[in-house]
């Protein structure tokens, strides 16, 4: 086991290093100078002299393969270089956005079980009848529905008609609530149907059958045996559901004016300020990587079939 | 002679059912007659629109519903209509352009890697797996972030990531098929790679990779709206339904339909794709 993990761990090494030297080149080919956009910064309106001698300083004119070497050991100390906008270390930035982001992305994991867990559940259980197919119509709209839209027409109804939340936005309030909704539209069908599925599957099982002539109660069938062995394909699709939350939440945070890591990534594209882009786009590729890493090993830990390769 | 025409009239036949069960489901009904009504307005919006979609008109800004303006005008005083019937063409060629790019790039690659097997499928695999890996979001952000935010270059992102989804699919269903029994026939009556590869292999593949495709345009419709809302894909003033709705928040309070259109539309095509998707997916599935 130790050694499987091991090998998983070194397997890691490559995909990093692959992902964030395309990151690095990326920027690097960009069209944007980096050196003018910071000279800009430090002088009114630089001469060509002035530029180089940014460009100079900064190390902006040595080799790629140099750069990014220095970029990467900065980078695995958590230093991006600073922000050209606000002149900050952009991982300080980072961390300063984080929390309002991960507070909507922890409401929506758990708006996402509250919901889809019981829809699945007693879809699964009532099959074919009224609740089943309502719960089947809800879900293909769901999966339909443009997240943003829905935010949109959310933050009319609770903000404009209702005036039970500020229009302006915010993370206070209903808000989190309300946002968390609107990101997750399109998972509640998606879960709601996974779970659906799958219960269907195991409910037919012999030992589902075993279990019920043994005396055990309904609920206690589903919940002990059911629940249990469901978890690995809900756990699959519920880990890139979370990684969306912290990749897609620009959309949402833009709708209601959270000011979480999407924002401030969308607002570095604008600017373009390239440290805080590599800082987000480092901090959550290799965050993707190591989550993934550990999903694979706690699947072994909870399915003893399951063998890692 | 007559037993190669009898042999052909059979596969037809064959085919035939199978398409007939496919339209049969009433999704495949239900998703084809919208995608269509869709796809009309996209090929005929410059006859469709009663105006130019990009004429703004401050003096006639926001108005409401009239005979000249069926669905009145938006902050600029252009046609919103005209604008609704334009947006599907952009919705509709730009998620076609990117479903023709990660299609041609993907299957190739996977049917490549599963046909020959050993250490070129593994690494063409560990690469799969490095672009499954990645979020669409995090490369539309690099490549809006250094190349500029436009239509082509949202294209270019979810081309990027999508394709290896189709690579991973061609490359199952080859070792599938390389497993079967006529692959066997196919070699010791002596028949070529590529023989085999493109009579035998792809038209095999092609149906599942089919449906995988009806499947996805809806999402891909979804993501051309939602990073073109944000603005790191196509940029106003483009009548795209995404900016559409980005346009509209700032007319929340004073003039909320704005944003009731586009969104419906959006979630029509997108139903109708998926029911689509389904009926197929569920033809292809029972053969």
């Amino acid at each position: 086991m130790g050694k499987v993990i091991a090998k998983r761990f070194i397997f890691m090494i490559p995909v990093v290093l692959a992902v964030t030297f395309i990151i690095f080149m990326l920027s690097f080919i960009s069209a944007g100078d980096a050196a003018r956009v910071l000279a800009e910064q430090k002088y009114e309106h630089p001469s060509p002299e002035q530029v180089e001698e940014v460009r100079h300083e900064e190390g902006l004119d040595q080799p790629v393969l140099v750069q990014y070497g220095k970029w990467l050991n900065q980078a695995l100390h958590g230093d991006f270089g600073k922000s050209y906008s606000t002149r900050k270390p952009a991982f300080e930035e980072l961390k300063r956005y984080f929390p309002q982001t991960f507070k909507l992305a922890v409401t929506s994991f758990f708006l996402l079980l509250i919901v889809s867990v019981p829809l699945g559940i007693l879809s699964a259980i009532y099959e074919n009848r009224f609740l089943d197919k309502a719960v089947r119509v809800l879900s293909s709209l769901s999966v339909s529905m443009p997240s943003f839209w829905i935010g949109l027409m959310l933050l009319y109804i609770f903000g404009v008609k209702l005036k039970v939340i500020s229009v302006i936005g915010g993370n206070a309030g209903g808000i989190p609530i309300l946002a968390a909704f609107a990101m997750d539209i399109s998972f509640f069908g998606i879960m709601t149907r996974l779970i659906r599925t799958n219960m269907i599957q195991v409910l037919k099982q012999d030992y589902i059958r075993a279990s019920r002539a043994k005396g055990l109660s309904s609920v206690n069938v589903i919940l002990r045996h059911g629940l249990k062995n469901i978890l690995i394909p809900v756990m699959t699709r519920l880990v890139s559901m979370v990684i969306s939350f912290f990749c897609g939440s620009a959309v949402i945070e833009s709708i209601f004016s959270i000011q979480g890591i999407g924002n401030l990534a969308l607002k570095s594209v604008v600017t373009k300020d390239a440290p805080v882009l590599q800082c987000f786009i480092f901090i959550l590729a290799v965050g993707i990587v190591v989550l993934n890493f550990l999903v694979d090993i706690a699947y072994s830990a909870i399915d003893r079939r399951i063998q890692l390769k | 002679m007559g037993s190669r025409r009898a042999q052909k009239t059979d596969k037809s036949m064959i085919q035939n059912l199978y398409w007939k069960r496919i339209f049969q489901s009433p999704k495949t009904k239900i998703g084809l007659i919208v995608v269509m009504i869709f796809a009309v307005a996209a090929v005929f919006a410059p006859v469709l629109a009663p105006h130019d979609p990009l004429l703004v008109d401050v003096t006639i800004k926001l108005k409401s519903p009239s005979a000249a303006y069926p669905l009145g005008t938006d902050q600029l005083g252009r046609c919103i209509l005209s604008r609704l019937l334009w947006g599907s063409r952009y919705s509709l060629s730009y998620s076609f352009t990117v479903l023709m790019i990660t299609v041609c790039v993907g299957v190739p690659i996977g049917l490549f890697a599963g046909y020959v097997g050993g250490k070129i499928d593994s690494v063409i695999m560990r690469i799969i797996d490095v672009f499954m890996a990645m979020p669409v979001f995090i490369v539309a952000l690099a490549i809006a972030g250094t190349m500029g935010a436009s239509g082509a270059h949202l294209i270019l992102s979810l081309s990027v990531v999508s394709w290896a989804e189709y690579a991973r699919l061609a490359r199952a269903l080859t070792l599938q098929e390389k497993n079967k029994n006529y692959m066997t026939a196919l070699k010791a009556g002596g028949c070529g790679h590529a023989r085999i590869i493109f009579r035998h292999i792809l038209r095999n593949i092609l149906p599942s990779v089919i449906a995988l495709a009806t499947m996805e345009i809806g999402s891909i419709i979804l993501s051309i709206a939602g990073f073109s809302f944000i603005g790191l894909g196509v940029q106003a003033p483009t009548p795209e339904w995404g900016i559409m709705l980005s346009d509209s928040k700032s007319y929340i309070q004073t003039y909320p339909s704005l944003m009731f259109y586009p969104g419906i539309l959006i979630m029509i095509i997108v139903l109708a794709f998926n029911y689509l998707g389904e009926g197929i997916q569920n033809g292809t599935a029972q053969k």
